[in-house]
C-alpha cells in the first residue's frame, strides 16, 4: 500500500504513520502476515528520523496490529487484529464522548452524525 | 590525430551532450536544483531557461574544442604535456559549466520566489510499503563473471610467470607504441588482475546502491511514478552488469598479451570500440529513461495531479546539488540535477564510503609499485 505523510500537518508524523497502517489493514490493502519495511528502510524512504518510525511500530505492536520478529522483520499480525473486547469498547466510548459533545455544541443532529459514520464505514468496505 | 579523435569521441562528446541536456532529462518537478510543480515545467519562461542553458553550455563546448584543436598540435611530441594540457582544458570546462549552472540555479530560485503558488502546497511524502519486496535490480551474482575472469587472470599470470619478459610495456600511445615500462615482479604482473578485482567489487557496490537508494515517488501520481522508479533502477542495473563485466573481460587482453602473442592493436581497438558503445548506450538510456524513470511511459495519465508539489526539500539541497539532511537516515538518493544517484553528505557513512572507494583506487597501484 501507499503511505502518504504530510510534513506540514499538525498531527505528529508517528501518529500519521500509525493511523495509515491501521487504515491499510482495515481496507485489506495490508493482509495478515504481510511484511512491512524495516524501521531503517522505511525511515530512509520517508527521509525521517529512525525513532519516529520506531515509535509508530512499537505502538502498533503493543496494540496488536503488527509483530516485530527478530529474524522475519516486521509483519502485519498473521492471526488478524484481536476482536474488540470490553476494554476496547470502553476506550471507544471514551474517545467518542468529546467528539459527540463537540458535534452537539455545533448543532450536528444525531442522524447526520450516524450518517457520517455509515459513510466512513462504507469507504472502507468499497475499497476492500 | 587518432588519439585525439578517440578522446574526443569517448570523453568530450558525451560530456558535452550530458552537460547540455541534463535539464531535459531530470524530473519535471526539479529544475536547476529547485523544486516546483510539474506543470510549471512547460511554462514558457522555464522552457526558455533550459534553452538558454543548453545554448550557453553548447558555446562553452565549442570553445573548449577550439582550444583543444589549437593547443594539441603544439605538444604532439610529448604525451605527458599533452595529458596535462587536456586535463587543464577539461577542468576549465567543468568549472565554467558549474558556474553557468549556478547562474541558472540562482535565476530559478528568484523565479520561484515570484511564484507563491509554487511553495504553498502541502509537503507530502509517499512511499509504497512493498517497494523493497520488488525486484529492483538484477542479481549481483552476475558479477561472478567478472570475478572469475579476474581470478583466472591471477592464476594464469602466476602459471605463465616465466614466459613474461623481464621488462614489459604497461602503457601504449595511440599509435600502439609502448610509452611506459615496468620491471617484472609479482606485484607488477598482478597489478592489472587486482585492478580487475577492485573494479568488479566496485560494480557490485553500485548494484547494491541502485537497490538500496531512497524510494522517491511523486505523491501526486503515486502508482505510475512507482513503476517508473522500478524500471529506472532495473535498466541501469542491467546496463552496469553488461558494462562492468565487458570492461573487466576486455582488460584481460593487455594482460594476456604479456605471455600470449596478441597484437596490442586488437586490444586497443577492442577497448576503444567498447567505450564508444558504452557511451552511446548510456546516452540512449538517459534519453529514454530520464532521471528516476521520468521519461518512461507507463499507464495512462489519468489520476495524476500535475499541479501538486512533492515535498519541497530545497533547504537540504545546498547549491541545488549537494544533499545535506541530518534527519534523513538514507545514504544514497537520486541526483537532483543529472542522472543517477548521489550521497546524503550529512550521513557519516557517505564519507567513509567515498574515502574507501577513492583510497583503494589510489592504494592498490601505490602498494604494488
Amino acid at each position: 500500500m501507499f503511505l502518504t505523510l504530510d510534513l506540514e500537518s499538525e498531527d505528529p508524523i508517528y501518529t500519521q504513520l500509525k493511523q495509515q497502517i491501521i487504515a491499510g489493514i482495515a481496507k485489506k490493502e495490508l493482509t495478515p502476515g504481510e511484511a512491512l519495511p524495516s524501521v531503517r528502510a522505511l525511515a530512509s524512504d520517508l527521509g525521517i528520523n529512525l525513532h519516529t518510525v520506531n515509535k509508530a511500530y512499537q505502538q502498533l505492536k503493543q496494540e496488536g496490529f503488527i509483530l516485530i520478529h527478530r529474524q522475519k522483520g516486521v509483519v502485519v499480525h498473521p492471526e488478524g487484529v484481536a476482536k474488540a473486547d470490553e476494554a476496547y469498547f470502553q476506550l471507544l466510548e471514551k474517545t467518542l464522548h468529546p467528539i459527540i459533545a463537540e458535534s452537539i455544541c455545533r448543532d450536528v443532529s444525531e442522524e447526520t452524525f450516524i450518517k457520517l459514520c455509515k459513510d466512513i464505514y462504507q469507504t472502507y468496505k468499497s475499497e476492500a | 590525430m587518432m588519439g585525439l579523435m578517440f578522446i574526443f569521441l569517448t570523453v568530450l562528446i558525451p560530456v558535452y551532450i550530458m552537460t547540455m541536456f541534463i535539464p531535459y532529462w531530470t524530473r519535471k518537478t526539479e529544475s536547476f536544483g529547485v523544486t516546483m510543480p510539474e506543470d510549471a515545467y512547460q511554462q514558457e519562461n522555464v522552457r526558455q531557461m533550459r534553452r538558454r542553458y543548453a545554448l550557453s553550455t553548447g558555446v562553452l563546448s565549442l570553445l573548449t574544442t577550439i582550444g583543444l584543436l589549437v593547443m594539441v598540435p603544439n605538444y604532439k611530441e610529448d604525451d605527458v604535456v599533452l595529458g596535462i594540457v587536456f586535463a587543464c582544458l577539461v577542468s576549465a570546462y567543468m568549472v565554467v559549466s558549474f558556474i553557468i549552472y549556478l547562474y541558472f540555479h540562482a535565476q530559478m530560485k528568484k523565479l520561484k520566489q515570484l511564484q507563491p503558488g509554487w511553495s504553498q502546497k502541502a509537503q507530502l511524502i509517499t512511499v509504497n510499503t512493498s517497494f523493497r519486496k520488488q525486484k529492483l535490480t538484477y542479481s549481483s551474482l552476475w558479477y561472478v563473471i567478472g570475478f572469475v575472469i579476474a581470478i583466472a587472470m591471477i592464476v594464469l599470470s602466476l602459471v605463465k610467470y616465466d614466459a613474461i619478459p623481464e621488462r614489459f610495456a604497461t602503457q601504449y600511445d595511440f599509435a600502439g607504441n609502448p610509452s611506459s615500462w615496468s620491471d617484472k615482479s609479482y606485484s607488477s604482473v598482478l597489478m592489472m588482475p587486482l585492478m580487475q578485482v577492485y573494479m568488479t567489487g566496485l560494480f557490485v557496490l553500485i548494484n547494491v546502491i541502485i537497490a538500496k537508494s531512497k524510494q522517491q515517488i511523486n505523491a501526486a501520481d503515486a502508482e505510475r511514478s512507482l513503476q517508473r522508479n522500478i524500471i529506472f533502477r532495473r535498466r541501469w542495473s542491467l546496463f552496469m552488469i553488461w558494462m562492468g563485466n565487458g570492461l573487466v573481460a576486455l582488460l584481460s587482453l593487455p594482460q594476456l598479451s604479456l605471455f600470449y602473442d596478441i597484437n596490442i592493436k586488437w586490444s586497443m581497438w577492442g577497448i576503444i570500440g567498447f567505450s564508444v558503445l558504452v557511451v552511446v548506450a548510456s546516452i540512449v538510456l538517459s534519453i529514454t529513461t530520464g532521471q528516476g524513470g521520468s521519461k518512461v511511459k507507463v499507464g495512462d495519465a489519468s489520476g495524476g495531479d500535475a499541479s501538486g508539489l512533492d515535498r519541497d526539500d530545497d533547504e537540504y539541497w545546498k547549491l541545488g546539488i549537494f544533499y545535506f539532511n541530518r534527519n534523513d537516515p538514507s545514504i544514497f538518493i537520486e541526483k537532483r540535477f543529472g542522472i543517477g544517484w548521489t550521497n546524503n553528505w550529512a550521513h557519516p557513512v557517505s564519507w567513509i564510503f567515498m574515502i574507501a572507494v577513492i583510497g583503494l583506487a589510489v592504494l592498490i597501484p601505490f602498494l604494488l609499485s
